[in-house]
């Protein structure tokens, strides 16, 4: 389902959430803080960008328009500094939420609350428990359990799920993409993933090197280790793309811009190297749903001959296993970790896991 | 638009305006100045989404239009121009200004003035007029008292009300109350109340102190308030929510009553203050009032004692204690010949105003709370 038109126009998924605030919009109920939470790529940051625009504006069309374009002063989105939001920018948003609106009808903070550490939530926690006035919080977080439970049960709670790749598919298709069936899948409902498959050539690079490694089972810890290696040479020219992009986005870049455009780089070539892992694991499970029997469910639709092919000569090995491994190795990815070793013990684990069906 | 204005006013007209702009967005037209043509003249506007600031400047205008400029290159360049006549001519489709001095030519980015926000208007029916010199007194009389803490917005705001031909301006940082009531210029019917951040109104003095108008216009909206000052408009934008209820705080009577010359006071806190070394919580300064007089003692572990003994009205002992620095601002903020303190208990506030010339009510007060004393307990 594709929202036909209204403010949250063109986005996919969650309709009902949607219309729930379409709802309270219409009706004037709104909360004064609203926890979005859901997988990454589900439209969370976009939804909160219509919506605060709708609610700073009150139905004047040129600031609705000035304020989804990051132009109202009544509407801000905090980014956090680097790893989290700071206690220093809390006190700056509290401060700001005290006083009245400049143009609009309401004054909205869009901020990330899994980001909030725990000074900088509780020095949230009063403004959210007895907002002044007409400020309105917009709160994202990737789950319920990662944001503290005091801020939790001041926000009226939106879920976001995954949205159906069928619908991702029907609206690449609409789009007028190539492959819309091949990228809907290997985004796995998060909307973002997907586009970037359909727009960024250094993804499919990276792509290309996951499968190279992924059925590196050869004895030769060497050839492995090259394989690893390429992957992170792509994940570095994914972060790269980030930070040149950024750049040519801004005419004169100081050094603050200078700084986040390497902060962005960085993020997302741990980004790439994650959804590397993630990856490895979705090509194990497409051998897995092989071996049982329902091709119709790979995603990896363009390399349906290849994973034919490990399913019929490894049919005794554990594939599905095998991609719950990779998936945990994800899950668990620290911050300091450097990618080649996580990538390299993921990888031999594998195939202990692939080749303890077949001992020598 | 294409427009033609003299430098040098043009100049100084804009270097007022770009104080309004704001330096920290990363929104490049946020840091620009909007540039409208108007009646025989060119508009400037700029904001840091707090405060706004919109002036004009005489023109020759050509062509009408409105674009914005980045606030920074503008004003250095102009500033920098010599004495004459400045063109400025928007050029859409390349998407810059042109500015023209002579020989000299510079073209600068600009951007769409439909993306820059919405300035207040300035609302001429419910406006009402106060001396500007009487605006300013009373906003540095209560300026010494709001909180510098964000943590408590409402309390970095001076609170303003205006009622019955007065206004009213609170200030209160938890510590101590400042209240300062003056005479409007025009009558004014029913009450308006509203928290005004502190800054605002500091800029609002300046920028009197700086032009030749007596008067200041005020409108007061929902959310904003805004100050004509001459040509110049100021808006900021309004705090939110209650300030606290400051007559509840003010007792209704006070045991004793005690003058004490000002200027000899001022001098011997001044003296005495060298002695209280900055620490938190800091070192009080006691006065302990006798028949006709009160001893002034600082006592500082780190550095010594410091006693002083001035005259003063009191008739029976009585001790008390108060941060030297807040002490200080009490008494200097009081403008007649004798200080009045009026205590009850040691631990309970004392309230300091100016000495009244025969019944009428002070329209000064600066209520403090007092320290409890660690030499004495």
């Amino acid at each position: 389902m594709k929202a036909e038109a209204g403010i949250f126009e063109g986005i996919i998924g969650n309709a009902e959430a949607l219309r729930r605030l379409e709802r309270s919009l219409a009706v004037g109920e709104v909360s004064h803080a609203y926890l979005f939470y859901g997988p990454p790529g589900v439209g969370k940051r976009t939804v909160a960008r219509r919506f605060g625009a709708a609610l700073v504006s009150g139905g004047d069309e040129r600031a609705e328009d000035r304020a989804r374009r990051g132009l109202h002063p009544d509407l801000q989105e905090v980014e956090p500094e680097g790893v989290f939001t700071t206690i220093g920018q809390v006190r700056e948003i509290v401060r700001q939420a005290a006083s009245r609106p400049f143009e609009g009808a309401r004054r909205v903070f869009i901020l990330q609350a899994d980001t909030l550490n725990v000074q900088a939530a509780n020095a949230l926690l009063k403004t959210l428990e007895e907002p002044e006035g007409r400020a309105v919080f917009l709160l994202l977080a990737a789950s319920r359990e990662g944001v503290l439970p005091t801020i939790v049960s001041r926000a009226q709670t939106v879920r976001f799920n995954p949205v159906p790749v069928a619908e991702v598919a029907k609206f690449l298709r609409e789009q007028g993409d190539e492959n819309p069936e091949l990228v809907a899948a290997l985004g796995r409902g998060n909307v973002g993933l997907s586009l970037r498959y359909a727009r960024e050539t250094e993804m499919w690079e990276l792509r290309k090197a996951v499968f190279t490694a992924a059925f590196s089972f050869a004895k030769d810890f060497g050839e492995r280790r090259r394989a690893v290696e390429k992957i992170v040479d792509r994940a570095e020219a994914v972060g790269e793309a980030r930070e040149t992009a950024f750049l040519e986005d801004i005419d004169e870049p100081d050094r603050r811009a200078k700084e986040s455009a390497k902060r962005l780089g960085k993020a997302a070539r741990d980004g790439a190297v994650r959804e590397a892992l993630g990856l490895i694991s979705l090509v194990y499970r497409d051998v897995a749903v092989v071996n049982a029997g329902a091709e119709k469910l790979v995603a990896n639709l363009d390399r349906l001959e290849e994973i034919q092919d490990y399913a019929e000569r490894f049919a005794g090995a554990n594939w599905a296993e095998a991609a719950l491994e990779v998936g945990e190795i994800q899950d668990t990815l620290a911050y300091n970790a450097s990618p080649e070793a996580v990538l390299e013990v993921a990888l031999s684990r594998v195939r202990q896991k692939i080749l303890g069906a077949y001992p020598d | 638009m294409r427009a033609v204005c003299n430098t040098e006013s043009f100049g100084r007209k804009l270097a007022m305006t770009s104080r309004g702009v704001s330096a920290r967005s990363t929104v490049e037209l946020l840091r620009g100045i909007l540039v409208e043509t108007g009646n025989q003249s060119v508009k400037l506007s700029a904001t840091d989404m707090e405060l706004s600031i919109q002036t004009s400047s005489p023109a020759e205008v050509e062509e009408e239009g409105r674009v914005v400029i980045p606030a920074r290159i503008f004003n250095d360049v102009v500033r920098s121009l010599p004495k004459g006549d400045l063109l400025l001519e928007h050029d859409r489709a390349g998407g810059t200004v042109r500015l023209a001095a002579g020989e000299n030519e510079y073209r600068i980015r600009a951007y769409a003035a439909e993306d820059f926000p919405q300035l207040p208007a300035f609302d001429e029916q419910n406006a009402f007029t106060i001396t500007g010199e009487v605006l300013v007194e009373t906003v540095e009389k209560v300026s010494r008292s709001y909180s510098r803490d964000e943590t408590r917005p409402v309390l970095t705001g001076i609170l303003i009300n205006f009622e019955d031909s007065r206004v009213r301006m609170v200030t209160t940082d938890s510590y101590r109350l400042s209240i300062k009531e003056s005479e409007l210029a025009t009558t004014f019917e029913g009450s308006r109340q509203a928290i005004i951040p502190a800054r605002a109104m500091q800029e609002v003095s300046r920028i009197f102190s700086g032009s030749e108008v007596e008067q200041i216009e005020i409108s007061l909206s929902e959310n904003q308030a805004l100050f004509r000052i001459g040509d110049v408009l100021l808006g900021t934008r309004l705090i939110e929510g209650n300030f606290p209820e400051y007559k509840r705080l003010l007792p209704d009577q006070f045991e004793r009553e005690i003058s004490v010359p000002r200027e000899d006071l001022l001098e011997t806190l001044r003296r005495v203050n060298l002695f209280a070394t900055r620490q938190t919580p800091p070192v009080p300064v006691s006065l302990s009032f006798s028949d006709g007089a009160v001893e002034v003692v600082v006592r500082s572990q780190e550095i010594g004692e410091a006693h002083e003994k001035l005259p003063a009205s009191s008739e029976d002992e009585f001790h008390i204690s108060f941060n030297p620095g807040y002490l200080l601002d009490g008494v200097s903020a009081v403008d007649s010949k004798n200080v009045i303190f009026k205590f009850n208990e040691s631990l309970k506030p004392g309230l300091i105003v100016p000495a009244a010339d025969g019944e009428e009510e002070p329209d000064f007060l600066y209520l403090i709370m007092p320290m409890r004393d660690p030499s004495r307990s």
